[in-house]
C-alpha cells in the first residue's frame, strides 16, 4: 500500500466513514471492504458525482429510489446525503430480488472474499472478481490498517429497540 | 566451503525472518477481519483520525478507479422499507 492511497483513505475515512459504518450496522457487510469499494468508485470521494451530489457509486436515478432527490442531466442520481447514498447500496446489497445473498456476501470470512461475491452475485459485469478486488485492494488495507474495525455489530440498533420497549411499557 | 556455508545461513536467516514476518501479518490481519465493532468504536476511532499530515496533492481530485456498477438499485422494491436512522423523509415510506 502506498503512502499515497493510504493518505486518500485517510481523509476519506475522516469524512464518510461514520455514515458508511452507520450504513453497514448490524447488515454482516465488512467496514475495510466497503470503504475499499466506495473509494474506488467515488475517487477517494473527490469526483464531482461524489462531492456535488453525493454520489458515491455511480448510481443512475430511477423512480421509487428511496434517499435520491432528483436526477441530473445525465440520469445519476442525486442524493441528499452520503448517508442515504451508502444505504441504497447496503439495501442493493440485502435485496431478495438480486442475487448477492445467494453468491455469498454475507456469510464470507473476510473483505476480499466479500468483495468478490458482490462482484460474483452481478454488480460489475465488465471485469472478474480478481481484477476488481486488486483495483480497491489497497483502501481496503488502508481503511484495516487506519481504523482497525471489523464488521459493525447492530448494539445501538438493539438499544433503540430496548429503549423504545421499556418506554412503551 | 566456509563461505558457502555462511551465505547459505545468510539466506537461511533472511528466509525465516521473512517467513516469521509474513505469518505474523496474517493473524494479525485475520484477527483484524474478525473482529466485530461497536458504532461507538467507530465513532472514536474515526474521530482520533489526523488528517494534519496528509500531503496537499493527496487532497486533489482523482478519477474513480473501478468501474461502475452494471447492477443497478434502481428498481429496488422500497415500498416496505423503513429506516429509523434516516436523515430525512425519504426514507420514512
Amino acid at each position: 500500500m502506498s503512502e499515497y492511497t493510504k493518505a486518500r483513505t485517510k481523509l476519506f475515512l475522516k469524512n464518510y466513514g461514520l455514515d458508511i459504518a452507520r450504513a453497514i450496522q448490524g447488515t454482516g457487510l465488512y467496514f475495510a471492504g466497503v470503504v475499499g469499494q466506495k473509494c474506488g468508485e467515488s475517487g477517494y470521494g473527490t469526483s464531482r458525482l461524489a462531492v456535488e451530489y453525493n454520489n458515491f457509486g455511480g448510481l443512475i436515478y430511477g423512480a421509487g429510489l428511496a434517499g435520491a432527490i432528483g436526477k441530473t442531466s445525465k440520469g445519476w442520481a442525486i442524493f441528499k446525503t452520503p448517508y442515504d447514498c451508502f444505504m441504497v447500496y447496503v439495501r442493493q446489497l440485502q435485496s431478495p430480488t438480486k442475487d448477492y445473498i445467494k453468491s455469498g456476501v454475507f456469510k464470507s470470512n473476510s473483505p476480499e472474499e466479500q468483495i468478490k461475491n458482490i462482484i460474483k452475485g452481478g454488480y460489475c459485469a465488465n471485469t472478474t472478481p480478481e481484477a476488481y478486488l486488486r483495483l480497491c485492494q489497497g483502501a481496503v488495507n488502508a481503511s484495516r490498517e487506519i481504523c482497525g474495525l471489523g464488521k459493525i455489530d447492530d448494539l445501538q440498533a438493539s438499544l433503540a429497540i430496548l429503549k423504545s420497549t421499556t418506554n412503551t411499557l | 566451503m566456509n563461505k558457502k556455508y555462511i551465505y547459505t545461513l545468510v539466506a537461511l536467516s533472511i528466509a525465516s525472518g521473512l517467513g516469521g514476518y509474513w505469518i505474523y501479518n496474517r493473524i494479525r490481519i485475520a484477527k483484524l477481519n474478525a473482529k466485530v465493532s461497536t458504532l461507538n468504536e467507530a465513532e472514536e476511532a474515526i474521530k482520533n483520525i489526523d488528517t494534519s499530515d496528509i500531503p496537499p496533492e493527496a487532497r486533489e481530485p482523482v478519477e474513480p478507479s473501478l468501474p461502475m456498477p452494471t447492477d443497478q438499485p434502481a428498481q429496488l422494491d422500497d415500498s416496505k422499507y423503513i429506516d429509523d436512522n434516516s436523515t430525512d423523509e425519504y426514507y420514512s415510506k
